[in-house]
């Protein structure tokens, strides 16, 4: 599809239309769960600049995609440099995003082997108090399958799209531990 | 599990889930709003109307400078003619050569008025417009 910029006025309309409030939470909450050890107000301040540059017209968005979409996108990008700017024996070394074949090569050079990380991972996971319930779990398993799409999940396991969002609710605040124990398993 | 590590695929997950949340106006009471620290529904609130306030703006500065282009053409043109002597035939001229249009009009000399105006509607006037003043430098 060819490359098509939105109108200062386009960009209004969609500004006007949405619950931005609410829309400027999420951002917030993801950015700041990507920038683990962070508070909210760097996430708050990245999640302002990006809005900022929207709406001065200093970022385009490409009508190519949703105007949703194309703020997530340019939020997780800006995260990402913001990770990548701190030096990988910095504490927040925590934020990459890791590369699993380097685990891989390293002690996990199969399949079966991944199978058994996964495994471990969920152990993790049920030693959180609360433990995770079933739908947590379900969601954890579908994600470790490359299946991250809500709708997708729902349709896997036969369950409504809604106990999905809310299982996701729930589980993403369980995540710290696993980060940690992946990130030692990648940087010892 | 091939291309795409475990973290990667836990950080979509969530990322997809931020993503696909319903943002679409409904209730700007507050009432269902789950603050993560106290006054953060005011405090976005805020920045939701300067935002809003922001883009009416840029819309504004956008239509301004439609109008601006359009009504500095004549009296740039007319400095330009005079400083460099060329007339406003040859730089329409030039300029399509340079930038091409979707019709390549071989006989411009012998073009009718529809032809022309055809032309003028495809003209980037803001381009053609940079270009004078680029020209003007030059001198």
């Amino acid at each position: 599809m060819a490359k098509e910029i939105a109108t200062a006025n386009e960009i209004a309309e969609e500004l006007a239309a949405l619950d931005l409030t609410l829309l400027i939470q999420s951002l917030v909450r993801y950015a700041q769960s990507r920038m683990r050890g962070s508070d909210y107000i760097e996430a708050e301040i990245i999640v302002g600049n990006v809005l900022e540059k929207v709406v001065n017209g200093e970022r385009r968005w490409n009508k190519e995609y949703s105007f949703k979409s194309f703020i997530f996108l340019a939020v997780r990008s800006l995260v990402s440099q913001r990770n990548q700017s701190f030096d990988k024996g910095q504490l927040l070394k925590l934020n990459r995003d890791y590369n699993l074949e380097d685990v891989k090569n390293k002690e996990h050079s199969d399949r079966s082997k991944t199978e058994e990380l996964v495994r471990s991972l969920i152990k993790i996971l049920e030693r959180h108090r609360p433990p995770p319930d079933e739908i947590e779990l379900m969601i954890f398993e579908s994600w470790t399958d490359n299946i991250v799409k809500p709708r997708e999940i729902a349709d896997l396991w036969e369950i409504e799209i809604g106990e999905v969002r809310n299982g996701i609710k729930r589980l993403k605040r369980k995540l710290g531990p696993i980060k940690d124990h992946l990130t030692t398993l990648i940087y010892g | 599990m091939d291309d795409k590590t475990i973290i990667e695929c836990i950080e979509e997950g969530v990322f997809q889930y931020y993503l696909e949340m319903d943002y679409h106006q409904k209730d700007t009471s507050g009432d269902s709003f789950e603050e993560d620290y106290e006054g953060q529904f005011d405090k976005y609130t805020k920045l939701s109307k300067k935002l809003r306030f922001k883009a009416q703006t840029a819309v504004r500065k956008e239509k301004n400078a439609k109008i601006t282009t359009l009504a500095s053409v004549s009296t740039r043109l007319k400095d330009f003619i005079e400083s460099s002597g060329e007339s406003a035939y040859m730089l329409l001229k030039r300029h399509v050569e340079n930038n091409g249009l979707a019709v390549n009009y071989r006989n411009f000399e012998a073009m009718t008025e529809e032809e022309m105006l055809n032309i003028l509607r495809q003209l980037d006037l803001t381009a053609f417009m940079n270009e004078l003043d680029d020209s003007l430098e030059d001198e």
